[in-house]
């Protein structure tokens, strides 16, 4: 899955399936910021819902459970400020309530670039994202706020925050000079439904600093943005 | 206890801009045979904010295409677009406009309706909905 990518889809297709027997498929949608490949036929995630910035996918492969696949690309710091960055949050959790009580389940996985922290209003308040750095908190499901109830999302993204993980302090790097800077941010992420964490363990989330031939990183492990991209991505695997 | 309120309250006559748009959605149900309709939903993130959508209820689908936000007085509403429309439509907005009354509404949704993003979306839509 890629957002904001500015390789012409058939190219990346090209680049992907190699010389040999194509193994790849473009998954279309609306949304054009986020383009999704996969091993499988179209036909198995089709589009549910999308914006500018989301694309909800309801993948169906066979003998599996189904599940849901949000992939969005939210606004930068650049151009939101704190309160608009919270808000398309919440707009995102009434769109993906939305699109799970159409399926009736709650087996959703939402990934991407968020503009935000793990530790940020948007991906921590109720209203929001609600994502909690706990699996043992994730798995109450929810919780009461104020006399309403709130979903969890299991955010295993911090526990791959600073140096206490393999592998990169984060997935973007920026260098501010200013009294307050993270150098390394967390702005990619993958959060989980409690549904779904049965068929996922955090020794199958990484960010990768490598394509198994080319470094994504430079010399000093920054993110190597002419060779890839100024983000590094994530590798994530569910069991399902 | 008296009753403090004016005898003449009544409903405003100007049109508010979620009823515009429902009505636009019934006529785009209309116009398809039903294949695609415009979905308003409102937001639960504060005062009055609706998204637009246009869903096709064959394909279990729907694509955010506009939010309005408005306070309580209903004009002057704020049209925030998505990135291609809002270059097409509208290219020296930064992707919001606002219409100060009921017709520069109608003349902002006029446009948005008819922009070829718009066209492409509700083609796409339609061809998959034959398909």
């Amino acid at each position: 899955m890629f957002t904001e990518c500015s390789i012409p889809t058939h190219r990346l297709l090209d680049a992907l399936n190699g010389d040999d027997e194509p193994q790849y498929f473009f998954a279309p949608g609306l949304c054009e910021r986020i383009v999704i490949f996969t091993r499988f036929v179209d036909d198995l995630i089709p589009p549910v819902y999308e914006s500018d910035k989301l694309t909800i996918r309801h993948l169906r492969l066979p003998g599996c459970p189904d599940i849901l696949l949000a992939v969005v690309h939210l606004s930068s710091k650049l151009y939101w400020d704190a309160d608009s960055q919270v808000m398309s949050c919440v707009e995102l959790c009434e769109d993906i309530e939305e699109a799970e009580k159409e399926v009736g389940h709650r087996r959703t996985v939402l990934l991407g670039d968020f503009n935000m922290h793990p530790f940020e209003a948007g991906l921590v308040n109720a209203k929001g994202l609600h994502g909690v750095m706990s699996r043992d908190v994730a798995s109450r499901k929810c919780r009461i706020v104020d006399g309403r109830t709130y979903n969890f999302f299991y955010n295993p993204m911090w526990s791959l925050l600073g140096d206490g993980s393999t592998g990169p302090a984060g997935t973007y790097y920026y260098h501010k000079s200013a009294h307050n800077a993270y150098f390394w941010h967390m702005f990619d992420q993958v959060l989980i439904r409690p549904d779904l964490l049965d068929v996922f363990s955090n020794e199958d989330l990484e960010i990768l600093d490598w394509d198994g031939k080319v470094s994504l990183v430079t010399p000093n492990g920054r993110p190597d943005k002419k060779t890839a991209s100024d983000h590094l991505p994530i590798k994530l695997r569910l069991r399902i | 206890m008296i009753d403090l309120w004016p005898d003449d309250l009544e409903p405003s006559k100007v049109r508010a801009p979620a009823s515009i748009l429902k009505e636009q959605g019934t006529m785009l149900a209309d116009k398809t045979g039903h294949q695609l309709v415009g979905e308003l939903r409102a937001r639960a993130t504060g005062g009055f904010r609706y998204t637009f959508c246009i869903r096709a209820p064959s394909l279990s689908y729907a694509y955010e295409l506009f939010v309005i936000t408005h306070e309580v007085t209903l004009y002057p509403v704020t049209i925030h677009l998505d990135g291609v429309l809002c270059q097409e439509v509208f290219p020296e907005s930064d992707g919001s406009v606002q219409a100060d009354n009921e017709e520069a509404f109608i003349e902002v949704i006029r446009k948005i309706f008819g922009a070829a993003r718009t066209r492409d979306i509700i083609s796409s839509l339609l061809a998959q909905v034959k398909a």
